[in-house]
């Protein structure tokens, strides 16, 4: 019999091997939903695939088969009780409940009735039956006009998907994951996200997904480093495969070579000793060594995040995200909820600014919540301020919110996606309307609150020009604005190379646009993920972002490069980047001016 | 027989969790509950029938319930809808 060290699924010798899989090192680019770093084997969870017996069955075998679903039926709430007994005592319930409600449709006599029904009439197998049973639910749902309601029946397929497995037979024990693994699965169920265990998971690596997944607002909570979006990476890798995660920046790199084993490795150090630094640094100015002052900013999702904003001595909150809201609770947030949730941040981060983001949904949002049916075209479709203005009293209540908790500290109103001048105006009628009301009613709130839009669509950027003349601030979301102008995905694995921040086409959009604000007296700042990096941050400052809004874990190490350039070599800089023709000798530039600043520990991008 | 429409107004609309809210709450009256969605109508404590109805915010549902506490039925079911299923609990 073999010793149950042998079985594990982990090699013991934990170092990783040279060269051993299959295949070459492999850096991917995703989605950050959860920060930190973290380095480990893999454990591949994959969907099993369950093959459902079709067969015709006679009348004889109907009351074995009838047994037989029962007897699956009965394993798989067994099972979730099981899970169920990991989760109680957590201080976050969105685990539990979605066990609870998985629970009742595994106990709902009507379905259960349903399928016996069937065996009976159509003499078909558990398996047939059931399908068809979870099919017409399932149409139900991919018929409605949302994608996010859409994207929901991934509850009900995860339903169906654990009665099939017990009714196969020859289900394999529920997957144990081995200490101190790096998962890596295409996507992850909600009831599988539920129970991820963060004293076993080193951290989460996913195929799909996006920040608000199930899967990610998990790992957040529970702090697990995780990348979603990440292609078809987990059929490049193979369990046992030593991974490196960058939960901050979203990079995976797979079977690393040496020399990404040192530069992940002197990261890890540069991240503890920074994190120890920072503490101490946190009072020193974020100047220049020629004096210019840079705002360092915080991208958060909730006020939950704000012990690590407070920790980073960042100068306040660029980018407040409120598509958490939306997903962590059943129900559309009400005014008082979102005006508590708001005031809390505000007054927290109080004099410092807020700059809170209208829900910004469509796109990697909902779209990509855990495996459904999409929008053919869903960056193209439905996103941002076009969702807003097609939902109105969506809108008004969160205006309403932002405005009320206004007084409480400094707010900024921020609009994701606008494409045209047309959208700004209404947008900015909106608020006026809603201020209006607020006056009427006798709330009080900050009557002179900066109103902004996110430049992250190529025709924004042509048009910032006109845009800056009606808005208070602009922010750049670089993210979006680099997969718009270059036409690249970078979730799709073919083209996902081509995802270059230091094309010479971003930079002269980005170019563009700080030059249109400046000329209209208005502020720039930029909340993608290039404010995070040390390069991306060199050009952005480069350029005359006042300020750089990033995940907290960033802050440090660009606190550390501001401190050591001066604003001139940065214009320098940038006037020498704008002039190469491609983005390879962009980099070299950017590379060898910074060299001595940023050291020999590239980022891993 | 007791009925009163109501509209949708939680986002994205009744999916599992809701849904679950739903039927738990139909399951403390001893009326038979049924809810229709258009020309569906479904039996309105089975999470399997509430699920059918695909019920997205703005979807217009009425609620019928018939026996002994078929006006507290109606009435607790359409608060609950209307209340965009209350608050969770914390």
């Amino acid at each position: 019999m073999k010793t149950p060290k042998e079985t594990r699924a982990v090699p013991r010798d934990t170092r990783p091997k040279r060269r051993t899989g299959p295949g070459e090192t492999v850096v991917r680019h995703g989605v950050p939903v959860s920060g930190g770093l973290a380095a480990g084997p893999a454990y591949l969870v994959l969907p099993q695939e369950i093959q459902v017996d079709e067969r015709q069955i006679s009348v004889g075998e109907t009351a074995l088969e009838v047994r037989r679903f029962r007897l699956a039926v009965r394993r798989a709430r067994d099972e979730i009780h099981a899970l169920r007994e990991c989760l109680v005592g957590d201080t976050d319930e969105t685990g539990l409940k979605v066990l609870d409600a998985h629970l009742r449709l595994l106990e709902d006599q009507e379905l259960l009735k349903s399928v016996v029904e069937s065996i009976r009439r159509d003499h078909v197998t558990g398996g047939a039956s059931l399908r068809s049973v979870f099919q017409k639910m399932i149409n139900a749902f991919e018929s409605a006009g949302t994608e996010y309601f859409r994207a929901r029946s991934a509850d009900i397929r995860d339903v169906k998907r654990r009665i099939l497995k017990h009714l196969d037979g020859n289900q394999r024990e529920g997957s144990i994951i081995p200490e101190g693994a790096i998962v890596v699965a295409p996507e992850l169920a909600p009831s599988e996200s539920a129970v991820l265990d963060p004293e076993r998971v080193r951290a989460l690596i996913t195929d799909h997904g996006g920040a608000t997944s199930h899967a990610a607002i998990l790992a957040r909570s529970r702090g697990i480093p995780a990348v979603a979006g990440l292609g078809d990476l987990s059929h490049h890798i193979t369990s046992g495969d030593w991974i490196l995660v960058d939960g901050n920046h979203g990079v995976v790199v797979v079977r690393p070579g040496r020399e990404e084993l040192k530069q992940f490795a002197a990261r890890e150090r540069r991240l503890r000793r920074h994190s120890a630094e920072v503490r101490r640094r946190q009072s020193e100015p974020c100047v220049t060594r020629d004096g210019h002052p840079v705002k360092l900013l915080a991208n958060i999702e909730s006020a939950d995040d704000l012990d690590k904003v407070i920790a980073s001595g960042a100068d306040g909150i660029g980018l407040y995200r409120t598509e958490f809201f939306y997903l962590a609770s059943s129900h559309l947030p009400d005014e008082e909820g979102q005006m508590r949730a708001y005031r809390q941040v505000l007054k927290r981060m109080r004099p410092r600014p807020v700059t809170i983001r209208t829900l910004d949904v469509g796109g990697d949002k909902f779209a990509s919540y855990v495996g459904t049916s999409r929008a053919n075209n869903p960056f193209l479709g439905l996103r941002g301020v076009r969702f807003l203005l097609l939902h109105p009293d969506i809108l008004r209540t969160q205006l309403r919110a932002i405005l009320r908790a206004s007084v409480h500290g400094t707010a900024q109103i921020l609009f994701p996606m606008i494409s045209s001048l047309e959208e700004t105006r209404e947008v900015r009628r909106l608020v006026e309307q809603v201020k209006e009301e607020l006056r009427q009613e006798g709330h009080p709130f900050d009557e002179r609150i900066p109103v902004g839009i996110m430049i992250e669509v190529p025709s924004a950027v042509t048009m910032a020009d006109f845009l800056a003349r009606e808005s208070d601030f602009f922010s750049i979301g670089s993210n979006d604005l680099i997969q718009y102008t270059l036409a690249v995905d970078r979730g799709d694995e073919k083209v996902a190379h081509l995802y270059d921040p230091f094309h010479p086409a971003v930079l002269r959009a980005l170019q563009k646009t700080v030059e249109a604000a400046r000329r209209a007296g208005i502020r720039v700042t930029s909340c993608g993920e290039m404010s995070g990096d040390p390069y991306g941050a060199a050009l952005l400052l480069g350029f005359g972002c006042s300020s750089l809004s990033m995940s907290p874990p960033c802050l440090a190490e660009v606190k550390d490069l501001v401190r050591r350039v001066s604003m001139t070599e940065l214009r320098n800089l940038v006037e020498d980047a704008l002039r190469r023709p491609t983005g390879a000798e962009v980099r070299q530039v950017l590379l060898e001016a910074l060299r001595p600043y940023i050291g020999e520990e590239a980022s891993l991008g | 027989m007791t009925e009163q429409p109501v509209t949708v107004s939680n986002y994205p609309g009744i999916h599992l969790h809701p849904a679950d809210l739903f039927v738990r709450k139909a399951a403390q009256y001893r009326s038979e509950v049924w809810v229709s969605n258009g020309e569906l109508t479904v039996n309105g404590k089975s999470i399997m029938g509430v699920l059918l109805l695909a019920a997205e915010t703005g979807t217009v549902l009425t609620i019928r319930a018939e026996g002994p506490d078929e006006q507290d039925a109606v009435s607790g079911l359409v608060d609950l809808v209307a209340s965009k299923f209350g608050e969770e609990k914390k």
